[in-house]
């Protein structure tokens, strides 16, 4: 899977990529996960928009809309393959 | 003996009243003032978070909210001076900011009614508090919301982040008493650490050219309309192609000299506040009001309205 962030004040992007295999807790936190129920973004200033992509499925969330399940895999694959 | 203390209690407030309508006569409106308060999130995301300091209070000691706090108020003054406006709604907005929001967090952001500032990862970002023009984009963001917005995705979105860019960079400006050629046109000088190769996160002299750096790539800000750049993250790279309409402010401020606020800021403020401009504009139209506002404000035929028009050209948007 991976996780691609771009705007923010800075409009850096940053892509982190990592094989759900290779990390149980990855994997275990994408069944936790329903991409097809993430809200449509709502564009706003400056707050990071997240591209996320779980093998053929992806979706794009907004920031203020990365919670629970989704917020903690976002984090961990940040951290893991950022 | 107490009536005698009334007595002179009661002259010397008579003199005291005397005084003070010599020396400060009434003034015709109420004076306008920063109002003020800062919070901290203390690395959580709860806004708005403990109040560390406000309107008036003495410096906290916590670097981050005393820079905000000094920012804050230059950037007010900065509105109320260059345009008249008291505050960012026009009416007077309490002016809300946290510091310390999450841990390690890369941005800063206007929330909508209250500004928003994290540490920066101290491995790219040293500080978002320090550079006033931060402050000043930011809050850019809630006059334009107040003045009707602009859509935040494709050129209208573009078109918003370069107005705060605009008006960010003329806080700084206005804060250092700088002309146009003597600004650095430069937004977020100060930010990265040294670690990273590049002077600011952008320049709106010269758009691409503000970093290069093995791990963050090169500055993809284009300065033309021939390289705007199609893309689906970032609500449409708005914070990409802020670098034409960015370009074209810099060259109409240059060209017609002096302090950038007072003229070509001028025109951007009225036209941003007329309450006429399309929340979805698009660089054309934009453009094309930016210099019906220059022809009435100094003239159809001025040097003024031909710089605007000029400006935009250069950078391939031509005004109708």
């Amino acid at each position: 899977m991976a996780v691609t962030r771009s705007g923010g004040f800075a409009g850096l992007v940053r892509r982190a990529e990592v094989d759900s295999a290779d990390h149980p807790t990855v994997a275990g936190l994408i069944g936790d996960v329903r991409l097809d129920d993430v809200p449509e973004p709502r564009p706003q200033p400056d707050r990071y928009v997240y591209d996320i992509e779980i093998g053929d499925h992806s979706a794009q969330v907004g920031e203020a809309d990365l919670h629970g399940p989704l917020r903690e895999l976002v984090d961990h694959v940040m951290t893991l393959g950022g | 003996m107490v009536q005698r203390t009334l007595t002179l209690d009661h002259e010397q407030r008579r003199t005291r009243v005397a005084a003070q309508l010599i020396a400060q006569p009434p003034p015709a409106t109420t004076p306008v003032a920063a109002n003020r308060t800062l919070h901290d999130a203390a690395h959580k995301e709860t806004l708005p978070g403990r109040t560390v300091r406000a309107e008036g209070a003495p410096a906290t000691g916590d670097q981050q909210a005393d820079e905000v706090y000094d920012w804050l108020g230059v950037t007010f003054d900065f509105y109320n001076t260059a345009y008249g406006r008291n505050s960012i709604d026009g009416g007077g907005l309490p002016l809300v900011a946290t510091v310390h929001y999450s841990v390690d967090y890369d941005n800063a952001f206007w929330e909508g009614s209250q500004m928003v500032y994290g540490d920066g990862d101290q491995q790219i970002f040293k500080t978002f508090t320090g550079p006033l023009d931060v402050t000043g984009h930011e809050l850019t963001h809630g006059v334009t919301q107040y003045s009707g917005g602009l859509d935040y995705n494709g050129q209208s979105g573009a078109l918003n982040e370069s107005v705060s860019d605009v008006f960010g960079s003329l806080v700084k400006q206005y804060h250092l008493g700088q002309t146009a050629d003597q600004a650095d046109w430069l937004i977020g000088q100060g930010m990265f650490t040294d670690a990273v190769n590049g002077v600011a996160l952008r320049s709106m002299k010269a758009p691409g050219t503000a970093y290069d750096d093995p791990a963050l790539g090169k500055d993809p800000q284009p300065a033309q309309m021939a390289d705007y750049v199609e893309t689906d993250s970032d609500n449409g790279g708005v914070h990409i192609n802020s670098g034409i309409p960015n370009h074209a402010f810099y060259l109409a401020a240059t060209t017609l000299g002096g302090h950038a606020w007072e003229k070509a800021g001028r025109v951007w403020y009225d036209t941003l506040t007329s309450k006429k401009l399309p929340s979805g504009a698009d660089f054309v139209t934009f453009a094309s009001m930016t210099y019906a506002t220059a022809g009435t404000l100094f003239g159809v035929n001025s040097t003024e309205s031909d710089a605007v028009r000029e400006a935009w050209a250069t950078v391939g948007v031509k005004v109708t």
